[in-house]
C-alpha cells in the first residue's frame, strides 16, 4: 500500500463525517507522512506502524458518535435559552413594560371617559326635572351630543384595543420562539 | 489488552507528557510507541477527541526541517484531567503490584519467574 492509497481507504471510511472533519483527520496523517519520510522511514514502514485504516477510522467515528450522542447539544442549547430567557426579560422589563403600563393607562382612562359621556344623559335627566325645565331642556341635548362622542369613543376604542390585543399575542408568541430557538 | 484499558492508559500517556511542554503530534506518536506497541494511528483520534473535550488547545508552528507542526497544549483542565488520572493510575497500579508480589511470594513452582 502506498501513502496515496491509505489516504484514500481512510477517506472513504470517513464518508459520514462532515467534510471539515475529514479534511482535519486527514490533514493530520498527511503530516505524520511527512514527518515518518523526514526520518528516513519508508512509506510502508509508516503505514505499517500507523495500524489499518479501518481501525483509525472506527476510533474516529466512536468518537464522533459518542459525540452526536452525548445530551451537551440540547443541554447548551437549554443554557442558550436559559440566556436569552433573561436577557429578553431584562429588555421587557426595562424597555417595554413601563411604556405599556402607561400605554394601558391611558387606554383604560378613554374608556373610563366613554363611560362617563355616556351616562351623562341619565344626570341632565335627573336636572331636567329638578332644576328649571328650560335650562333643563338645553342641558338634556348637550347630553345628547355627549352620548353619542361616547358611544363613539367605546367602539372606537373597542377595535383599538382588539388590533393592540393581537400585536401582544404576536410578541409574546415571538418571544417564546426566540427563548426555544427556533428562530434565527 | 483489552481496548477500553489501553485506551484509559494512552490518554493518560499522552496527557503526562504535554504536562512539562506542549508538544506536536508525531512527537507524541514517537515518544509512545517507544515504549509500547500500539497502532500509532490510533493516537490521532485520541488527541482530536481530548482537544474536543477541552483538554488540549492545538497551534500550527511553521517549521524550516519539515512539514509544519501542530503543536498540543494542555489547558487548566487538561492539567486537572492529567492529575486526576495519574493519581488514579497510582492507587491501581500499586494494587495490582502488590497483589503480583503476594503471588510471586506464594508461588512456589516459580511458574511466575
Amino acid at each position: 500500500m502506498t501513502k496515496m492509497e491509505f489516504l484514500n481507504e481512510l477517506r472513504s471510511y470517513l464518508h459520514k463525517l462532515p467534510v471539515s472533519d475529514q479534511e482535519d483527520i486527514l490533514s493530520d496523517y498527511e503530516t505524520h507522512f511527512e514527518h515518518g519520510l523526514g526520518k528516513g522511514k519508508t512509506e510502508s514502514e509508516v503505514i505499517q506502524s500507523l495500524g489499518k485504516p479501518k481501525l483509525i477510522a472506527k476510533e474516529c467515528l466512536a468518537d464522533y458518535y459518542i459525540e452526536e450522542e452525548r445530551p451537551e447539544r440540547p443541554s447548551s442549547r437549554r443554557f442558550r435559552s436559559t440566556y436569552m430567557l433573561i436577557g429578553l426579560g431584562l429588555f421587557n422589563l426595562i424597555f417595554l413594560v413601563g411604556p405599556f403600563i402607561a400605554f394601558i393607562a391611558v387606554v383604560f382612562s378613554f374608556y373610563v371617559t366613554a363611560i362617563i359621556l355616556c351616562m351623562i344623559p341619565l344626570v341632565a335627566l335627573a336636572s331636567f326635572f329638578i332644576v328649571e325645565p328650560i335650562e333643563g331642556v338645553f342641558s338634556l341635548f348637550v347630553s345628547f351630543i355627549c352620548l353619542g362622542i361616547g358611544l363613539l369613543m367605546w367602539t372606537g376604542l373597542n377595535r383599538f384595543s382588539k388590533v393592540v390585543y393581537q400585536w401582544f399575542i404576536r410578541y409574546i408568541k415571538s418571544n417564546y420562539k426566540i427563548i426555544k430557538g427556533e428562530a434565527r | 489488552m483489552n481496548v477500553q484499558f489501553k485506551k484509559g492508559v494512552l490518554t493518560l500517556c499522552v496527557l503526562v507528557l504535554a504536562v512539562k511542554r506542549d508538544r506536536y503530534g508525531y512527537e507524541l506518536v514517537d515518544a509512545i510507541s517507544e515504549k509500547f506497541l500500539i497502532a500509532e494511528g490510533t493516537i490521532y483520534p485520541l488527541l482530536r477527541r481530548l482537544t474536543k473535550e477541552g483538554y488540549f488547545t492545538t497551534y500550527l508552528v511553521e517549521s524550516q526541517e519539515g512539514p509544519p507542526r501542530k503543536y498540543y497544549q494542555l489547558t487548566d483542565e487538561g492539567r486537572n484531567y492529567a492529575q486526576g488520572l495519574v493519581k488514579e493510575w497510582k492507587s491501581f497500579s500499586a494494587s495490582v503490584n502488590q497483589l503480583i508480589e503476594e503471588g510471586i511470594e506464594d508461588d512456589k513452582d516459580g511458574i511466575l519467574e
